[in-house]
């Protein structure tokens, strides 16, 4: 057990080291803070494109998706940082790195949007088109809707919407 | 272009290290599967217990045990469970091998996510689904299989498939409590033959991993919404 306490909760090591952590912590927050709204924002193009109802478009960006998922993000790490210069663009570390990362979680993202945008009913779109919206305005509203799965946990966008979700009914427990 | 060629899709190097990066396939493959497997059948099963859950005390306890579960594992990375497992279990007289760690590190990830991308789905399913199939006359459980699963499903599906090859490629974390899998071994190759052809055949290895998988999914997606 000290043996335990001894690798894994070692005060002198922690004192030594935090500050260390601390920088990259820093550096974790900032790639953070740029790469997810950049990923979300592609990922809304991704859904937006979708929607225009070109075949040809649909299977463009389907393709983005699964190509862009099964990367594992390292590989793309190196392909751009050390395989772009070849081809005479030589991008700054932090730019590859964003790069990278925006092609990964901009893949992820549009698939969300475009499953969650598959749950507003076709009503909703026909609805606003009546009201007269642009086929944009239509598509922002949509997003917005309640029906519409941007909901799954793993959008943080609406995470309020399950935090407030109403508690299971009662009635659902009795056993008939 | 020259240069290009020689530095990623060198043939040479292809070939010595093709035996290499098959046996890494394997090893994640079958990892990935046993993640896969067990992870999002644990999920369903979470997501289903939580349907039960309502306002007793044992429940909220329930609920509260539940909820802790699922957060712990959806923050923490799984490198770091892995390691633990691997690591300091031994210190307290348990060991697990290096694939086993991997296994329930990422299963256990798996799950966390799972459940929460089931358990929205539920919510989403309109709550005149259940009056509706209540006053047909259905138990409990034949509601959640026959009425409320099969239009969750639709819902679930994409982020569910985004979520498990995500953490499907967490296998590749494997390779730090010594498992010998694809981008492990790639990366090995690579630094041996200083040359990056072999991670290029790995992300090749995945695509040809995964790709499969994003279309079925997208074929049971289309079922489901026809």
């Amino acid at each position: 057990m000290s043996a335990l306490a001894d690798s894994f909760f070692n005060v002198e090591i922690v004192a030594a080291y935090w500050p260390l952590l601390l920088r990259g912590l820093g550096m974790t927050l900032l790639l953070s803070a740029l790469s997810i709204p950049l990923g979300f924002g592609g990922g809304l193009l991704l859904g937006w494109l979708d929607t225009l109802g070109s075949r040809a478009v649909t299977r463009t960006t389907g393709l983005y998706v699964d190509l862009f998922r099964s990367f594992p993000p390292l590989v793309l790490l190196v392909l751009i940082f050390y395989g772009l210069p070849f081809f005479g663009l030589d991008l700054p570390t932090l730019a590859s790195v964003l790069l990278a990362f925006f092609l990964n979680t901009s893949s992820y993202y549009g698939e969300i949007v475009r499953a969650g945008l598959g749950a507003v009913p076709s009503g909703q779109w026909d609805g606003a088109r009546a009201l007269g919206l642009s086929h944009t305005k239509s598509f922002a509203w949509s997003c917005c809707r309640k029906r519409c799965a941007m909901s799954p946990p793993t959008s943080p966008a609406t995470r309020w919407k399950w935090s407030s979700s109403p508690r299971w009914p009662a009635w659902s427990r009795c056993p008939n | 272009m020259q240069r290009f060629a020689h530095q990623f899709l060198d043939a040479e190097v292809f070939w010595r290290f093709l035996p290499n990066l098959a046996s890494g396939f394997a090893v994640t493959l079958m990892l990935g599967l046993a993640v896969v497997a067990s992870g999002l059948a644990v999920g369903l099963g979470l997501a289903l217990i939580r349907t039960r859950l309502g306002h007793t005390r044992m429940d909220r306890v329930g609920t509260v045990a539940l909820r802790a579960y699922v957060d712990f594992f959806r923050i923490v990375p799984p490198l770091v469970i892995m390691s633990v497992l691997f690591f300091a279990l031994p210190l307290v007289g348990l060991t697990l091998g290096g694939f086993v760690s991997a296994w329930l590190a990422l299963a256990m990830a798996l799950s966390a996510f799972a459940e929460e991308i089931f358990w929205t789905a539920i919510l989403t399913v309109d709550r005149g689904q259940w009056l509706a199939a209540q006053a047909l006359g259905l138990t409990f459980g034949r509601t959640l299989v026959l009425v409320v699963l099969p239009q969750a499903m639709r819902l679930a599906i994409p982020p569910l498939t985004n979520r498990t090859v995500a953490i499907t490629k967490g296998t590749a974390l494997a390779s730090v409590v010594g498992v010998s899998e694809m981008l492990g071994e790639a990366v090995a190759a690579t630094s041996y033959a200083s040359n990056t052809t072999p991670l290029v055949m790995a992300a090749a290895g995945y695509l040809l991993l995964f790709w499969p998988l994003s279309r079925f999914s997208k074929r049971l997606e289309a079922r489901r919404t026809a």
